[in-house]
């Protein structure tokens, strides 16, 4: 039973803490990608202003976004930086509650501000996001936990800093599992859907390579290697269907959950290094990190683990800069190689691994921190190195101080701060050297070991009770509007529950942009390669793709002007959608303006004409040389006078 | 050396200056500040309930106002809401609940500084959203909460405090917190804040006085006929006023005209004043709080009289705080507490923590007195209490609790009271299972809260750094708000008026802290108006749309004569002024829209209209001394009948009104010439300083 409540209520804290690093990152990459493009997506000089987005959709009426309500350009980039700073402290991990809660609105009203450029990757990271509100996630690497860990425990000696208290662990709850049935959902639901030929044959990739307006330039360079689709197409197809139930395994979960782990983290590099899906392939690589099991940290970071030699760490108690450190230091390292001990000539001189004299022992402990890793000893910045390199997953990085110019360079501050510690301690409200320090207005405060109830409180396991079962419910919320709306998407998807029924899910979904659009190429990848290509003329007779800024390529032969971002790559399909008629009003008056690259205010790049395809190519056969015939498809064209919009485009052509 | 003498000479006079200027105009008492905090809380909350009333028909896409047409048609130059980004009526009812949410934890002071911002950002998106009904009160609001911002709102009666100094004490027992002596109170964790802000605030409360005295130089202030013209303006009366105007003799009007300018006048000095604030103070407060109150009971003006009732909470200093204290401290005797048990100790450690007049004497537990059983027990000179009664008694005799206790008993319907009297009555049981265990210990040190609060000095770098920011940004302020207020108020000079660049608009723009105080000024409006429509229904029924969001009675009433105020709130009469105006003629397609679809707002078919006529209906108002309206005039704003219906019920339709433009001014303006009656080189004076 303890297995199974192990395997299914718990997540490691330090998996969703690595979870929320990593997702914040790709949220944060996500965001400066489509920053790139806010001007043209997120403005009312772009292809689609906020009124007429309102306007065309006020009978459907099933889409929200906060970013509706900026209109210039100067507003978009004000709330994208708004949305940058939630962002990066949802990753810190500061008020992660409330920054992930503020993230997840944020990331809707991204995908919702044109349901043009919506992806599947939105759907899978506001899921992700979305039921991993419902996760502890700042209980461990946050600066919550920083913070709380810090107010709990004062630790003004060596001793008490190398006293090893029990670290928080979460709660267990239902939601873990409802995680996992989430990701079974993405993963499945979409594997599910790859019912067509291609996959059967091993020809997937191929095509899906093909395509120049998803493929990124990495894919367009491996697509021609032999056997690459015939090897990764089933990785692609299978693996998906893998990792979940793995996952799932109670037993041996260091190895079931390492295969799945290697799944997932395969199955991710690859779509995100092939494609341009956007948050698709980075919101499942941060998923993959819920996978690892609270024994491979053990293994890591426990008791039972190869151990390098223990450090010892002298360091000056007087000096409150030195000690924050030294605290710092101790909760990054997680595998308690580590003891401190105060910085005296007398201590230092009993080290067996010192081997001067009292003399040079007062001169060092007036300089600088010393290590003792055994009979080793190290001095200054390759002290703060060694002390650095034990902290858990950010060590690694304290080898840049042993390269010779970094070197130089930190052993140069080194010095400097340390001559200079107690002033800086002072101008820090450290206190140094019996100087009063400002002290937290918890200070004082018990430890909670000395406070801890022996029994839990009614009230406390009532409360426990009361929010695992809120919790529970919040993620099975999640779940179920996932399971409509894979359903809606794809009413074959043998995931039949019947929740597509119930309209408010369906309405919720719709909200939160959880569209079930997971399925990747399904249930086939096209057989043709298409883009969206403006053939346009300005009146210094110049012919050019006002949104590439290159001559129009209306024989699809330069993947790199195909592919425009994952922003133009969602809009292109959707504006040749004949369903979407109304949405080329301002796309056109977007043309007219210059779209991306004409500086309308020079007469010589002002259009004369316009004409807009939508141009196919047949993708040959694995192994075939021919191309197929090009077809355009003229999805609107301008000639004569045209007349613009308000604001003139202020871009300059690229060349 | 002359020069250096001069330098050492001007320095000397500076900071002499400033230590003249800084205890008048920058400090702040941090108890004021708390109290404020919870006025203008209590004031957003209500004036966000006002607007909520009106969320369908003024702030949805089923009103008056779409969303996607506001932000193709912005009504200002810098004009941002995120109420845009919610177009159906739950949609902006949730983005409500969320506003109200953050004013609630404002006033209560939990998270303020965070709560704070997130109160002004809703505070602007709602005046945002609806620019049309607009008048100088939102401006007023938009300022308290902006200038709060910059400023310890937080630092007292609130819960960030509370739980600060309630951290600070655990472990410590009620005795050792009622008795931990005050004397080593840490150097300045005092009660006062000094920062520019708190002179912005006062110059800017001050500004809207002397603005709204000099800007009220017209003719029909000068000849005292200003209340007579206001009093019959019946789209902004009250009952009340009108009530007001067949009762008062017109000398009587002429007195309180002039009154009201030497008032604004003295409420102006009172406030600026640099000595003698210990009465000049209260004596502002006495004079504003009446005449704020009667603008408010008598005019639709919005919020602007509450929000400077709320305005006005600033002034009160540190000299009635210590008032207010002795007051208490005279009027609460010295009680005695006890007592015992996981349950008694916790009330008693929340008793002291109250216990800010040192009231409470809080005995020890020492086993020889205990109690009935409930934890508490209070002597209060010969009488013992017990059980709940204690428990109230204790509570009353806490600063926080004699204002509270009341209050609370009052708004639960005396369900706070249960509650005590359940806890009283078995406080082992509820100490079991909150898992409260026995007394604290009571030799534990008296610790305090050292915590630099913002009333403290600064210590780290840090703070230090984000100090000098702040006050540097307010310098900035002060810049831009002082170039605002030459701008917009008639009372500068021409040539004082400036081209202001386009980042200091925005900044001023966007969350409209606008600075032009005049209201009724140079003249007050002589001529009274409001939108009537004539809408048939397909059953024949005359009806008036409007009048039926109003909440009044939908029988179409196209005659202004016989009016005895309009009967509108403030939102729709100012939207009927601004509406009727030809530059916001655009504005007029979504009335229309809401009568042409009429009847599926009312979910009823006969409702539907088949022709309406939209009329602005407008009169003179009545010569001094008179009671009737003058030059009743009508002018069609919009008209529609329905294709191919003739008839509703058993009678033709009539004629559509023909739409016309709205009438241009009077080139003399020989009636509305505030100089028109001084002597020619006055007037002319004053119309070179006006610019005209």
């Amino acid at each position: 039973m303890d297995t199974l409540k192990r395997a299914y209520t718990r997540i490691d804290a330090r998996s969703l803490g690595l979870f929320r690093i990593l997702f914040g990152i790709a949220l944060i990459g996500d965001l400066f990608a489509r920053w790139g493009h806010v001007r043209d997506f997120y403005s009312n000089d772009g292809v689609l202003p906020n009124h007429n987005h309102l306007f065309i959709l006020k009978d459907e009426a099933e889409v929200w976004s906060v970013y509706h309500s900026f209109s210039s350009v100067g507003e978009a980039h004000a709330a994208f930086v708004i949305t940058l700073f939630l962002y990066a402290c949802f990753t810190v991990g500061w008020y992660t509650r409330t920054f992930q809660a503020a993230s997840l609105v944020c990331l809707i009203g991204l995908s919702g501000r044109n349901v043009l450029t919506h992806g599947p990757g939105d759907s899978v990271a506001v899921a992700l996001l979305a039921i991993s509100w419902f996760l502890p996630l700042g209980l461990r690497l946050s600066v919550d936990a920083l913070r709380r860990s810090w107010r709990e425990r004062d630790e003004k000696t060596p001793a008490e800093l190398n006293e090893r208290p029990p670290l928080p662990s979460p709660r267990p709850s239902l939601a873990p599992l409802l995680t996992w049935v989430l990701l079974g959902v993405i993963y499945t639901g979409g594997a599910l859907a790859q019912t067509g030929e291609t996959w059967r044959s091993g020809e997937a990739l191929h095509y899906a390579l093909h395509v120049d307006r998803w493929t990124s330039a990495l894919g367009v360079a491996l697509r021609d290697v032999a056997g690459l689709s015939a090897g990764l197409t089933p990785l692609l197809h299978f693996a998906p269907l893998a990792i979940v139930p793995l996952a799932l395994v109670p037993v041996g979960r260091r190895w079931t959950r390492g295969l799945a782990l290697t799944l997932a983290i395969v199955h991710g590099l690859v779509l995100g290094a092939l494609f341009t899906f956007g948050l698709y392939a980075w919101s499942l690589l941060a998923a993959a990190t819920l996978l690892i099991p609270e024994e491979t940290w053990a293994a890591r970071y426990g008791p039972n683990r190869r151990r390098p030699r223990p450090l010892d760490v002298f360091y000056d108690a007087d000096c409150g800069v030195c000690l924050a450190s030294a605290r710092l230091a101790r909760r990054l390292d997680w595998a308690g190689d580590i003891t401190f001990a105060a910085a005296t000539p007398e201590a230092l001189v009993t080290h067996p691994g010192f081997e001067g004299d009292e003399e040079e022992a007062s001169r060092l402990v007036e300089t600088t921190m010393v290590a003792f890793a055994g009979d080793r000893m190290f001095l200054y910045e390759q002290a703060v190195a060694q002390v650095g390199g034990r902290a858990a997953l950010v060590g690694p990085l304290f080898a840049l101080l042993r390269l010779p110019g970094v070197r130089r360079l930190a052993r140069s501050l080194y010095r400097r701060f340390a001559t200079r510690r107690r002033e800086v301690s002072v101008a820090l409200g450290m206190g140094a050297c019996g100087l009063p320090a400002p002290k937290a207005a918890d200070e004082g405060r018990r430890a909670p070991t000395s406070e801890a109830a022996p029994r839990e409180a009614p009230a406390d396991r009532w409360g426990r009770r009361f929010g695992a079962l809120l919790t529970t419910a919040g993620a099975a919320g999640v779940v179920a509007v996932a399971l409509a709306a894979n359903e809606t998407h794809d009413p074959d998807t043998p995931l039949q529950t019947g929740l597509s029924r119930i309209p408010t899910l369906v309405s919720l979904g719709s909200y939160a942009r959880i569209l079930g659009d997971w399925g990747l190429f399904a249930p086939d990848p096209p057989r043709h390669n298409a883009a969206l290509v403006v053939d346009a003329t300005t009146q210094g007779a110049w012919n050019v793709d006002p949104i590439t800024g290159w001559p129009p390529d209306l024989d699809l032969s330069q993947p790199a002007r195909a592919r425009k971002g994952t922003m133009w790559l969602r809009y292109q399909e959707g504006i040749g959608d004949e369903a979407r008629v109304p949405f080329r009003k301002e796309f056109r008056r977007y043309l007219t303006r210059g779209g991306r690259v004409l500086d309308r205010k020079d007469r010589n790049q002002a259009l004369k004409s316009l004409e807009v395809y939508w141009v196919k190519r047949d993708i040959p056969a694995p192994g075939a040389d021919a191309t197929g015939e090009v077809e355009r498809v003229k999805i609107f064209s301008q000639r004569g006078a045209l007349s613009g919009g308000r604001s003139p485009a202020r871009r300059r052509a690229p060349r | 050396m002359r020069f250096r003498a001069w330098a050492r000479n001007a320095g000397g006079r500076a900071t002499a200056f400033a230590r003249w200027f800084a205890p008048r105009y920058l400090d702040a008492d941090l108890r004021t500040l708390g109290l404020w905090r919870i006025v203008i809380g209590l004031f957003l909350i209500v004036d966000t309930l006002r607007h909520a009333a009106e969320i369908r028909f003024f702030y949805s896409n089923e009103g008056l106002f779409q969303n996607h047409w506001h932000l193709f048609s912005p009504t200002a130059e810098f004009n941002w809401s995120l109420l845009t980004a919610f177009s159906t009526p739950t949609g902006v009812t949730i983005a409500f609940a969320a506003a109200l949410v953050c004013f609630a934890c404002f006033t209560v002071g939990f998270k303020t500084r965070a709560f704070n911002a997130l109160s002004l950002v809703w505070v602007v998106s709602i005046d945002q959203r609806l620019l049309l009904r607009e008048n100088g009160g939102y401006i007023v609001v938009v300022l308290l909460a902006f200038w709060s911002l910059f400023l310890p709102m937080g630092a007292r009666f609130s819960v960030d405090r509370w739980r600060r100094r309630g951290r600070a004490r655990r472990g410590m027992s009620p005795h050792a917190i009622a008795t931990e002596p005050r004397a080593e109170r840490p150097a300045g964790a005092g009660r006062g804040y000094r920062s520019l802000a708190v002179a912005l605030v006062l110059f800017n409360f001050a500004s809207i006085y002397i603005f709204n005295v000099v800007n009220k130089f017209g003719t029909t202030w000068r000849s005292g006929q200003t209340v007579h013209y206001v009093l019959h303006l019946d789209r902004m009366v009250t009952p009340l006023a009108v009530w007001a105007r067949e009762l008062l003799p017109y000398p009587v009007t002429v007195v309180i005209t002039w009154s009201v300018l030497v008032v604004e006048a003295l409420i102006a000095m009172c406030i600026l004043w640099p000595s003698q604030r210990r009465f000049l103070r209260p004596i502002a407060l006495l004079l504003l709080v009446p005449l704020h109150t009667s603008f408010g009971v008598m005019m639709r003006l919005g919020p602007f009289s509450w929000a400077m009732i709320a305005f006005s909470v600033f002034l009160v200093a540190p000299v009635h705080w210590e008032m207010l204290g002795r007051w208490f401290r005279r009027r609460t005797p010295v009680v005695r507490l006890g007592y015992h048990g996981p349950t008694g100790t916790r009330a008693a450690r929340i008793l002291a923590l109250l216990d800010r007049g040192r009231r409470l004497t809080i005995v020890a537990p020492d086993g020889s007195s205990r109690s009935d059983g409930s934890g508490l027990w209070l002597v209060d000179g010969a009488r013992r209490y017990e059980g709940r009664a204690a428990w109230w008694r204790a509570l009353s005799a806490t600063p926080s609790g004699f204002v509270l206790a009341p209050m609370v008993r009052i708004m639960t319907l005396g369900l706070a009271d249960l509650l005590v009297a359940v806890v009283a009555a078995r406080p082992d049981a509820w100490a079991h299972f909150f898992g409260w265990r026995g007394q604290a210990d009571d030799d534990a040190p008296a610790r305090f809260s050292t915590r630099p609060t913002a009333a403290a000095p600064p210590t780290g770098l840090f703070r230090r750094s984000a100090t000098f920011a702040r006050e540097g940004l307010l310098v900035v302020l002060l810049l831009f708000e002082t170039s605002q207020l030459i701008n917009e108020n008639k009372a500068f000079p021409k040539p004082m008026k400036h081209t202001q660049p386009k980042a200091i608009r925005a900044v001023i723009g966007y969350p409209r802290l606008f600075q032009g105080w005049g209201m009724f000024a140079p003249n007050p409006i002589r001529k009274d108006g409001r939108v009537g429509i004539d809408a048939i229904t397909v059953d024949g029924r005359h009806i008036d749309p409007l009048r039926v969001i109003g909440g009044l009675s939908p029988a179409p009433d196209l005659d202004l004569s016989d009016d005895r105020g309009s009967g509108y709130n403030q939102i729709h009469q100012d939207y009927q002024n601004r509406i009727q105006r030809d530059q916001n003629r655009s504005h007029r397609t979504a009335l229309q829209r809401l009568l042409t679809s009429w009847h599926e707002r009312t979910g009823r078919p006969q409702d539907e209209i088949v022709h309406f006529d939209v009329y602005w209906l407008r009169d003179d108002n009545p010569a001094p001394g008179a009671l009737a309206p003058k030059n009743p005039q009508r002018r069609c704003l919009a008209s529609w009948r329905k294709p191919g219906v003739h008839r509703a019920g058993d009678r033709p339709l009539p004629p559509r009104c023909k739409v016309t433009a709205e009438p241009k001014k009077d080139p003399n303006r020989s009636s509305s010439d505030p100089a028109g009656d001084l002597p020619p080189f006055v007037a002319r004076l004053v119309r070179w300083w006006r610019g005209d």
